[in-house]
Order: C-alpha cells, then sequence, then structure tokens
C-alpha cells in the first residue's frame, strides 16, 4: 500500500523520471563484465602498464560513451519510432510541450551519466576524461543530427555536420574538441526545436495529414502499400526533391562530406596511404551507390522494349530509358579521372584526395534522372514486381 | 470545342520484335463509354496501358486533358491523379481490409475524407461486401477480390476510368448488373470518361456508346452500334457484327470441321 506520509523528495523524483531516459540499466552490463574482468586480469596478475589490455579497457569505456550517447538520440526520438510518431501525430501534442516518452535534448543526468563514464575511465591509464565528453558528445550529435535530417530540417543539421568536422580536426587536442562538442550540441538543439516545431512530419507519401476519421478507419495499415497499380502509379517518393532542389542538397551534403574528410586528413601521416585510402573509398560509394540506384530505379520499371526488339526496329538506344543508367559508368570513372587530373596539376596528394568520395557521391546522387522525375517521366514500362510467394499481396482474376 | 479528353497521334509500341500497335490515332471525348474489343493478342489491353502511362510508346504521342503523358512531373502527377487505371489482374494488399483498402485508394486521389467515408461504405454495401469489407482481402473468394478492385476504381472519383477486363473474374450477376448500371450512369449523368477492353460482347453491347475494334494492332472499325451494323450490313447482335468483321475465318474453318462430322 502506498505511502502518503513519506516525505516527498521533488529533486529526486525528477532525477528518477531523467534517468530512466539516459541510459537503461541493462545498457551496462555489457560495458561493465568485459572491462572488470580486463582490469581485474591486468591488475592481479600482470600489474598495470605491463601488458597492452589497458588499451582495450580504454577502448570499452569510449565504446560505452559513443553507445550511449547514440541511444540516447535515437531511442526517444518520435522520428526513429513510427508508432510513437503516429500516435503523437494524433493527440494534441505541440512542440511548446514536452515530449511524453521523455527529452529528446540532453538533461543535467546525462551530464551524470558522462561522469560514471569519466570515473570508470580514470582507472585505466591512457583515457582522457575531456575524450570521453567528445566521444559521447559526438555520438550523440551525429546521431541526432541524421534523425533531424530524415525530418527534412536541414540548415541546422549540415551547420551541426559542419561544426563536428571541427571536433574530428581538433580531436588531438581533447579540451578543444570538448568545447567544440558544447559549440555543435548547441546548433544540434537548434535542429531538435527546429524540427519538433514542424511536426507531423511527412507521412511518406505524397498525401497530407489524415483526417481523424479516415486514421481511425485506417487503423495500422500501412497506406502507402497498396498493390500494383496504385502504389507504382501514385505512391511517389515524397521526400523526392525537384531536380534543383536535389542537385543543391547533393553538393551541400558532398561538400560537406570532402570538408570532414579534409579534417581528418589532417591526422593522415602518409600522403600515398591517404590516396590509396580515398580511391577505396571512391570506388566502395560506387559500387553502393550502384546498388541502390539499380534497386531504386529498375524495381518495377523494366524497358520498354527487348534487346532483340531494338535491334530490330534499330534503336538500340532508347534515350528515355537509358539516360538512367549512364551514372554507372560516370561513378567508376571518377575516381581514376580526379587521380589523373591531380597529378597532371602537380597537386599533391593530400589536395586532391579529399574529393574523391564527395565527388563519387555528388554522381551517384545528381546525376538525372532523379527518383521521382524517373518514375513519372521515364520512357520505362511500369510491371508489378511483386512475387507470387509475396505474403502481403494478392493476385486478382 | 474542347479537347478531347484522350487523344493518341501515332502510337506504335513494341514489346519485342513484333508491334503490338501499329501508328493508332484516336480521340476520346469526355463522357464516353468506350469499348475496345478483339481477339487475344491484338492489342487491346496494350492500348489501354499507353493511355494510362504503364507503357512508353515507341513512336507517338499520347495527350489526356490536353496534357502529354510524362512531359513534365507536374502534368504527369496531375494526369494520374485523373485517371484511375484499373489491370485485368491487379494484386490488392493482403492484410488490409476491403474498407481499409478503398479509404486509402480515396486518400491517394485526394477525395475529399467525409465524402470518401461515406462512399466506401455505399460502394461495399452495393456489392454485397458489406460485411467482408471489415475483414482482411486474403481470405476473400475470387469475385470479391475483383468487386473491391473495381470499387477502388470507382471510389477515386476520377474523371477517367481505364478498366481492362472489368467484367471477368468470377463477378457474380448481381455484381455485373451493378457494375453495368453504375458505368451507364457514370458516363451519362457524370461525364466521366470510361474505357474499358472486353473480350465477350454481350455484356458490353447494352452500355457502350462507342466501341473500337482492334485486331492485329490496328483499329479496324471504331463507332457505335448502329455504325457498325452499317459498316457490316448486319442488324444483329454485337456479336453477330463482330462474326462478320473478324472472325470470318472462325465460321469458315467451323464450317469445315462440321462437315467431316457423319450425319
Amino acid at each position: 500500500m502506498r505511502d502518503d506520509r513519506r516525505p516527498r523528495l521533488p529533486l529526486l523524483d525528477a532525477a528518477r523520471g531523467h534517468l530512466r531516459v539516459t541510459a537503461h540499466w541493462a545498457m551496462w552490463f555489457p560495458f561493465l563484465i568485459p572491462f572488470v574482468m580486463l582490469e581485474g586480469y591486468v591488475r592481479w596478475k600482470l600489474g598495470v602498464g605491463r601488458f597492452a589490455l589497458p588499451i582495450l579497457t580504454g577502448f570499452l569505456v569510449g565504446w560505452q560513451a559513443a553507445v550511449l550517447g547514440a541511444y540516447r538520440a535515437i531511442v526517444f526520438h518520435p522520428r526513429y519510432d513510427t508508432a510513437y510518431r503516429d500516435w503523437l501525430a494524433q493527440t494534441p501534442w505541440t512542440a511548446a510541450k514536452p515530449l511524453p516518452r521523455g527529452p529528446i535534448h540532453l538533461v543535467w543526468p546525462d551530464g551524470l551519466v558522462v561522469v560514471v563514464l569519466i570515473l570508470i575511465g580514470l582507472l585505466t591509464p591512457d583515457v582522457e576524461p575531456m575524450r570521453i565528453v567528445s566521444i559521447y558528445l559526438l555520438a550523440y550529435c551525429a546521431a541526432t543530427v541524421s534523425l533531424t535530417l530524415a525530418t527534412l530540417t536541414f540548415v541546422p543539421a549540415y551547420l551541426a555536420f559542419f561544426c563536428m568536422g571541427f571536433m574530428a580536426r581538433f580531436w588531438s587536442l581533447p579540451w578543444v574538441c570538448g568545447a567544440l562538442g558544447l559549440v555543435s550540441y548547441l546548433v544540434v538543439y537548434w535542429g531538435i526545436r527546429s524540427s519538433l516545431k514542424s511536426f507531423p512530419w511527412s507521412q511518406g507519401t505524397e498525401n497530407g495529414p489524415l483526417s481523424e476519421a479516415v486514421a481511425l478507419a485506417l487503423g495500422g495499415a500501412k497506406k502507402d502499400k497498396l498493390g500494383w497499380p496504385y502504389e507504382r502509379l501514385l505512391v511517389q517518393p515524397a521526400r523526392a526533391f525537384d531536380e534543383r532542389k536535389l542537385v543543391t542538397h547533393s553538393f551541400i551534403v558532398c561538400l560537406l562530406l570532402g570538408w570532414w574528410i579534409s579534417c581528418l586528413a589532417a591526422h593522415a601521416a602518409d600522403p600515398v596511404d591517404f590516396l590509396d585510402g580515398m580511391r577505396g573509398f571512391g570506388y566502395m560509394i560506387a559500387f553502393f551507390g550502384s546498388l541502390f540506384r539499380l534497386a531504386a530505379y529498375v524495381s518495377g520499371y523494366a524497358p520498354p522494349i527487348s534487346l532483340a526488339g531494338r535491334i530490330t526496329a534499330r534503336r538500340l538506344l532508347v534515350p528515355g530509358y537509358d539516360a538512367a543508367f549512364l551514372v554507372f559508368p560516370l561513378m567508376f570513372l571518377a575516381p581514376e579521372t580526379v587521380v589523373k587530373v591531380g597529378e597532371a596539376l602537380g597537386v599533391s596528394p593530400m589536395v586532391y584526395a579529399p574529393i574523391i568520395p564527395p565527388l563519387v557521391l555528388f554522381i551517384a546522387l545528381a546525376t538525372p534522372p532523379g527518383l521521382r522525375q524517373w518514375r513519372l517521366t521515364g520512357r520505362h514500362r511500369m510491371v508489378a514486381a511483386i512475387s507470387a510467394q509475396d505474403k502481403n499481396y494478392v493476385k486478382v482474376g | 470545342m474542347d479537347p478531347p479528353m484522350i487523344e493518341l497521334r501515332g502510337v506504335t509500341q513494341h514489346y519485342g520484335v513484333r508491334p503490338v500497335l501499329r501508328s493508332v490515332n484516336l480521340e476520346i471525348q469526355r463522357g464516353e463509354l468506350v469499348v475496345i474489343l478483339g481477339p487475344n493478342g491484338m492489342g487491346k489491353s496494350t492500348l489501354l496501358g499507353v493511355m494510362a502511362g504503364v507503357l512508353s510508346p515507341q513512336h507517338g504521342t499520347v495527350h489526356v486533358d490536353g496534357m502529354p503523358r510524362k512531359g513534365s512531373t507536374d502534368e504527369e502527377m496531375a494526369i494520374r491523379k485523373s485517371c484511375v487505371f484499373l489491370p485485368d489482374q491487379p494484386w490488392l494488399p493482403a492484410e488490409m481490409t476491403g474498407r481499409e483498402f478503398l479509404l486509402a485508394v480515396g486518400r491517394l486521389y485526394d477525395v475529399d475524407d467525409e465524402r470518401l467515408m461515406a462512399h466506401a461504405d455505399q460502394l461495399l454495401d452495393l456489392f454485397d461486401l458489406a460485411e467482408q469489407g471489415e475483414s482482411p482481402i486474403r481470405g476473400y473468394s475470387a469475385g470479391q477480390k475483383k468487386k473491391v478492385a473495381v470499387c477502388s476504381a470507382l471510389i477515386a472519383d476520377a474523371p477517367i476510368l481505364l478498366l481492362d477486363e472489368p467484367f471477368s473474374g468470377g463477378l457474380d450477376p448481381a455484381g455485373l448488373l451493378a457494375l453495368k448500371k453504375l458505368f451507364q450512369h457514370h458516363a451519362r449523368r457524370k461525364e466521366l470518361t470510361i474505357v474499358m477492353t472486353s473480350p465477350v460482347p454481350e455484356l458490353v453491347e447494352e452500355i457502350a456508346t462507342r466501341i473500337i475494334i482492334i485486331q492485329n494492332g490496328a483499329i479496324l472499325a471504331d463507332g457505335s452500334l448502329d455504325d457498325l451494323q452499317r459498316l457490316t450490313a448486319c442488324r444483329g447482335t454485337l456479336g453477330a457484327v463482330l462474326e462478320r468483321l473478324i472472325y470470318p475465318e472462325t465460321n469458315r474453318k467451323l464450317a469445315e470441321y462440321f462437315q467431316d462430322f457423319p450425319r
């Protein structure tokens, strides 16, 4: 039975409420168990400094800081949890009110979590306390920025990504890096407020928000999974920008990627190794970019005419369809082209290598036609692209 | 004079080596109920697919309500919202109930929510799906699936309906009757432009305001039943007219076949 005479401790109650959102207690076990085992083994058997394991325990502390920072950003964010977001959209909640599940910005008990990590880190000789703060903030900011971007709140997200680049640049100076982490957090906080003000965010199709009656009638049905032909004809990617916006955003994203690479380049020792790394990174982007474009552009959008038909009709090229595939050779030619141009100009690899990955990414993202343009105006043949084994759909007739 | 709702100019469509449509020219006006008839594999569904924008013809142009198909993203989206295309074998979401599906399709076509809720109930009731409409489509019979698919085309309240064999797929007599009356009403009173294909002339004879007969990818005849009767000098049913127009070989072969049987 509840004891009403028990004295109320508002601060403790508030702390309990906040601690609930900072880190679930179960998250400490996968960290603490290996940490205690490793530290204990080193201290009791070998003595501190006689074995390389302290580096590993330092890594564990850093890893835990990153996990807790990302967890803090993601788990209570309505953009991450679809059911929470849909429920929230049906309530009278506004950005002026606290989020029902808990705040997504940092609160003072988050500082307790970081202090605990710093105290644990002090047990290992190589861990700099400010480094733990930086890692926590970097992970939190990176996860929050990605969710802010997903709510189409671009300016603060891009600016935060830019500030975080400075953290990478001054990583070797822990106090400077920590201070830059705080600056980044302030920008991220601005992004959180801006994105919450624009709630409810797009539902994934071109429809606006549902009226209460239709929302109730539709229940939990997936409103954009309507089979053939409705899904193919009318459910268009809501986040597909028009061509000009697509190019602008792609350009900014690629500039930021280049900025980050140049920040990381400050820590690179060998220019040749760095160039090889960037070239490999460029090819990796080209590979995954090709897979993504193939999946997005080809599935459900078949060629308008077969190869035999092209030959017979003497139309080997169908520009309205084939243009979508020009991007593949461009992506794979870009890394070597940058290297050749850089070498011809006699520039250091440290200057031109950071250009390679952003350039390949830019080609992957911005080469026309954009996804929306392709789906609406491409000269393709739309097909159901639903397997008979797919349990989500039934065929009529 | 208003521009035609659907206009095809010199449309040629290949899938492979053989052209399925050969330089087809066609104009369809608002409020017409057009039925495309013809033997299997002669291009009926392809012609409808070209109008619906799911196919891209190798030659020629398609205009819908004065706008070119696949001209620009905005125009294409406007066209897609103004016409409903129902293929002969659509795929429906298995886990949605019939009612949910209709509501979701109506939302795609920006139907007003109040009208949408009321119309969904009316359609489900009209096609005897009021009770079944509350359970997942997965459990429907073939005919019930077809009814829900047809209802989805009707709930969109779009000015153009492009329907590939709407009367096939196991519809019961009550469903066939309801559908025929609905199409007739919508074309006459609501001035909807309805284009459909059908392999069975008897089903569409009484409702079609215009009949297009297609053979080997080209338009063989185009007009009202009276026009086709004059063309073939046959005062019989649409079936009889079709026999004269596109099945003379079948009649000759049948005569030869029966001659071989002893009396």
